[in-house]
């Protein structure tokens, strides 16, 4: 089932990527209401982490485009906050928490300047409201992964955006953070932002989130998660590939063949 | 021309024994490198050769001898050492893996030359000539360093070859070596041991700057010509050996020419050319794929569209205007003349003045493309869930890369259905159902 | 007998000028490594600076035939083309060539290296450089070169050379540590907020060049990658924060340059071979503190 919704918070269509030509999303055409917690579930290598990163235009499209508020990223990149996953950086790093959540202050025409005293009262807003203003001054590195989740959260929220992507927030941190994130997210969610989680914890789905994605390489659903989630789509899911698909995707790589025509 | 005869000739028995040297170490060097290149590691021989140069100093401080059998132990040593220095370094410290080997390389390599240089000064007999393991001494080496060149080389071929299985596993998928009951470390170490080895005994030839263009470079070379690693092994060895004897040949012709360098020239100018030619995954290769898939897709558009203007008056072999065809479909002039006369020849179609008439064979292809277009667009709708407006570009790509073992396939998980998501017509040739 | 010593007094004075000449040389060298140093270190690129460092050879080598004077300019421009060269002939081979990264990198600088060395034998006569240059440098030789301006002696052109870099680097440094920072510690990131990386990568990347060119004369091309990688680690495994990290990666650089020359001196060899030797000894000395550190650490824990 896959329910359109109107004024969208985020547009894809046809969207089409290919990783060393082989197609790992493909063609996927659905809208993401605003102001709701959005989960995106599917297998391991299903391309989840590959769809953040398309919307955020941070990988090359095959085909179609991704709209975010009816504009393109680019107008509205300001309003947007993208949450990599936490094995994506050095966290032997030498900076502290607060040179971490300041980065969200960061914005590319003001980059040759120095960070504001008000970019810095956010910045401690932010570690507040996940609970590290303890840990203001320590080294990264001296977190645990926990706490390193809370300070990409806190970067996060240092930015102020209306939309927020995260790359599995919940991947390998305790009970008592994964708690202290998902009552920020609501908060978050009453202020009216729009929040898209990449989740594999489908014992959760459940309470987590308003709505729900499904994904294996194609679209399988998206809708409210009461009507979404249930066994036969979880089936379609993770009940492995699509045989044809994945062999037509198999000769797509091989022969090098465009996905478009031109 | 003289000195072509003179040098392939092999009548000199110096040029013999140094060809033949040079030959031997550069294939051994290629064999040990394929290793090391699969389990991604080129740059840690690097390190090695650059962490050689202290230890040849050591030995020559203790031994005061510069024959290869008196160096090699010194070598061995310190290059061994720079191994596990890397690996402690990037196993027990916060360091990744690219500082630990620039880091190795540098201080090994600088401690090197302190050590030269207060060779150098010292005045020592025989301590002259030394410094000609920076960039290989090919020339200037005797008997008695080929022997030993050859004899290790022959080693490392052996051991190789002997092990070539576990070496093979050991590559590709340690851990399930290890399920298995293989002596995982035993035979790291030992790979480590012959890369150690090779270099040690190439640094004579080329020198310690350059020696790792010798590991490194025949491995990635023959990769853009094979997928089996045997092949790539054999090709390795070729691409080395046959670079060693034209570094040689050249450095003979222009007695001025370091051979190591030019060594390293023939070897480069090779993995280019393999790169842009090679077989496998080269850029040519890969573009004339491109072109084909194009020539391709537009011979293949043509038939549908002639196929479609069929559609329209259920009669399929009559002759189709220009402008019907292009009205029917965007060709530019120069497209449309590449594919009917591409066509014509295939005997797919007729061509005249005034138009284009599809032959039976050709009426049945462009039935084909047609059909799997429209059976591709059911199967998106159906199992992506694609909303019927959204599935044409798609099937525009797809429908000439399905090939007939998929179409077979598609035909019979969608039950051979009669319309498309647009309500049209699905059509199928006579045998289609026949086969299954 | 008056005259005799007066002259032996020159002498000397000379000796200390030009000790204390060198041992400047080795701190710019060091210093203007160390900065740049840090970032290739902590953005997982020493390799790539390492490729560099060997790469810019044919390029000088080039520089010196077409321009015919050991001036700078040439020289940079002549290494700044092959620096560029060589992280674009990495990034197609490993992009368009499809060739796994480590060996793209080993292959190129390997085959750049060569066709310096072969063109420096081509042109043995006309260029003067010769291989140990290219090795280890010349720094002893480098207070002979004096710039003279308006006929005043302003001291080694080396010196100047390399403080004049030392100015654009810790200039752009000062601009750009915000975005340095932010580009490399999480690229993708930065990249989602609209910040160029490839901006960020290329202005990194030509610094490297530069101070492996300007570099070249004193310590050679290899061991520059001493003087970036080293002090650099070194800070790496002791600091807490980005701008520590530089600070005592400066410190140390200069620190190795001192005890390099002296070193060096007592052993009667190379110059830049002690030097190079020096930041090994202080990135040993630095890895035994760290360990010791936390092995008492440990123990207080176990006590507790």
């Amino acid at each position: 089932m896959i329910q359109q919704v109107a004024n969208p918070a985020i547009e894809l269509h046809s969207l089409t990527v290919a990783y060393q030509q082989k197609p790992v999303l493909w063609n996927l055409d659905y809208t993401l209401p605003a102001g709701k917690l959005i989960g995106i579930v599917g297998p391991n290598g299903s391309g989840k982490t590959t769809m953040i990163k398309s919307i955020m235009g941070l990988v090359p499209l095959s085909s179609g485009y991704v709209k975010i508020f009816d504009e393109s990223l680019d107008k509205v990149r300001s309003r947007v906050s993208y949450v990599p996953q936490r094995g994506s950086v050095d966290w032997d790093f030498p900076v502290n928490v607060l040179d971490v959540v300041l980065m969200g202050r960061a914005k590319p025409r003001r980059l040759f300047s120095r960070y504001s005293s008000q970019d810095k009262e956010i910045a401690m807003d932010s570690l507040k409201k996940v609970n590290m203003e303890a840990f203001v001054k320590r080294q990264i590195s001296e977190l645990s992964g926990g706490q390193q989740q809370r300070v990409f959260l806190a970067r996060a929220l240092a930015q102020q955006a209306d939309l927020y992507l995260m790359d599995e927030p919940f991947a390998g941190v305790d009970a008592s953070t994964e708690s202290t994130i998902m009552d920020l997210l609501k908060s978050m969610r009453a202020e009216g932002k729009t929040i898209v989680v990449v989740h594999h914890d489908l014992q959760t789905v459940n309470h987590y989130f308003d709505w729900l994605v499904l994904l294996n390489t194609r679209l399988i659903a998206s809708g409210p998660t009461k009507e979404v989630f249930n066994s036969e789509a979880l089936t379609q899911t993770y009940g492995g590939k699509l045989n044809i698909l994945s062999r037509v995707g198999d000769l797509v790589k091989e022969k090098a063949h465009p996905l478009r025509e031109k | 021309m003289q000195t072509f005869l003179d040098f392939f000739s092999f009548t000199d028995p110096n040029v013999r024994w140094v060809v033949l040297g040079i030959m031997a170490m550069c294939a051994g060097a290629a064999l040990v490198g394929v290793f090391a290149f699969l389990q991604k590691k080129s740059l840690v021989g690097d390190a090695i050769s650059h962490a050689i140069l202290p230890g040849i100093c050591l030995s020559f401080l203790i031994t005061e001898s510069k024959a290869t059998w008196a160096l090699l132990p010194g070598a061995f040593l310190t290059g061994w050492f720079s191994l596990i220095a890397i690996d402690y370094l990037t196993r027990h410290t916060k360091l990744k893996s690219d500082s630990a080997i620039a880091l190795v390389l540098s201080v090994f390599y600088g401690v090197g030359i302190l050590l030269l240089t207060m060779i150098q000064n010292m005045e020592l007999a025989q301590q002259s000539g030394l410094d000609k393991f920076l960039f290989g001494k090919a020339a200037a080496m005797v008997y008695e360093d080929v022997l030993v060149l050859i004899g290790l080389s022959i080693l490392i071929a052996v051991v190789i070859f002997s092990l070539y299985r576990p070496f093979r596993l050991l590559s590709f998928n340690p851990e399930y070596a290890q399920s298995l009951g293989y002596p995982i470390r035993f035979l790291e170490g030992l790979l480590s041991g012959l890369t150690v080895l090779s270099v040690a005994i190439g640094v004579q030839a080329v020198g310690v700057v350059l020696m790792a263009a010798l590991l490194i470079t025949p491995a990635a070379t023959a990769r853009y010509w094979t997928n089996s690693l045997s092949v790539m092994l054999i090709l390795a060895t070729f691409f080395g050996a046959f670079s060693g004897l034209m570094g040689t040949y050249i450095s003979y012709t222009y007695p001025h020419m370091p051979t190591g360098p030019w060594v390293v020239t023939v070897l480069s100018v090779i993995a280019i050319l393999s790169v842009l030619l090679g077989r496998k995954k080269g850029v040519l290769a890969s573009q004339r794929q491109l072109r084909r898939n194009g020539r391709k897709m537009l011979e293949e558009n043509l038939l549908k569209c002639l196929y479609h203007l069929g559609e329209m008056d259920n009669e399929w072999q009559k002759k189709r205007t220009w402008a019907e065809i292009t009205q029917k479909r965007l060709f530019t002039k120069k497209q449309l003349q590449r594919a009917w006369k591409a066509l014509s020849r295939k005997k797919l179609l007729l061509a005249d003045r005034e138009g284009l008439l599809l032959s039976k064979e050709g009426e049945k292809m462009g039935r084909r493309i047609t059909k799997i277009h429209r059976l591709w667009e059911l199967y998106l709708t159906k199992h992506l869930h694609l909303a019927s407006d959204h599935v044409h570009e798609d099937a525009e790509a797809i429908e000439h890369v399905i090939t007939p073992e998929l179409e077979k396939e598609l035909e019979h998980q969608l039950g051979y259905p009669v319309l498309d998501p647009h309500e049209e017509p699905i059509p199928y040739n006579e045998d289609d159902k026949k086969d299954t | 007998m008056i005259h005799h010593s007066k002259e032996h007094d020159r002498k000397k004075r000379k000796k200390r000028m030009d000790t204390f000449w060198i041992i400047l040389t080795g701190s710019l060298v060091a210093t203007c490594s160390a900065l740049v140093g840090c970032f290739l270190v902590l953005r997982k690129m020493a390799m790539v600076g390492d490729a560099i460092s060997h790469a810019v050879l044919p390029g000088i080598v080039l520089a010196y035939l077409v321009a015919q004077t050991r001036d700078s300019l040439p020289m940079l421009i002549g290494a700044a083309i092959f620096g560029v060269l060589i992280t674009i002939l990495i990034e197609t081979l490993h992009q368009q060539g499809k060739m796994q990264i480590d060996a793209a990198i080993g292959l190129s600088f390997t085959w750049l290296f060569a066709l310096g060395v072969i063109l420096i034998s081509v042109y043995a006569g006309r260029v003067d450089l010769d291989q140990d240059c290219v090795l280890y440098g010349e720094i002893a030789y480098i207070p002979i070169d004096i710039w003279f301006w308006n006929g005043q002696d302003m001291g080694p052109k080396a010196v100047w050379q390399l403080g004049g870099l030392l100015g654009v680097i810790v200039l752009l440094l000062v601009l750009g540590y915000k975005g340095l920072k932010i580009t490399t510690f999480d690229e993708k990131f930065a990249a989602s907020l609209g910040i160029s990386t490839i901006f960020w990568h290329y202005a990194l990347m030509s610094l490297v060049s530069f101070t492996t060119v300007l570099s070249f004369e004193s310590v050679g091309a290899i061991l520059v990658v001493a003087f970036l990688v080293g002090p650099a680690s070194t800070a790496y495994l002791l600091s807490k924060r980005l701008s520590e990290m530089l600070f005592l990666a400066v410190l140390l650089g200069i620190l190795a340059a001192l005890s390099g020359y002296f070193l060096a001196t007592w052993l009667n060899a190379s110059i830049a071979g002690g030097m190079a030797a020096a930041v090994g000894l202080e990135f040993v000395l630095a890895l035994i503190w760290v360990s010791i550190k936390k092995k008492s650490l440990e123990i207080a824990f176990e006590e507790i």
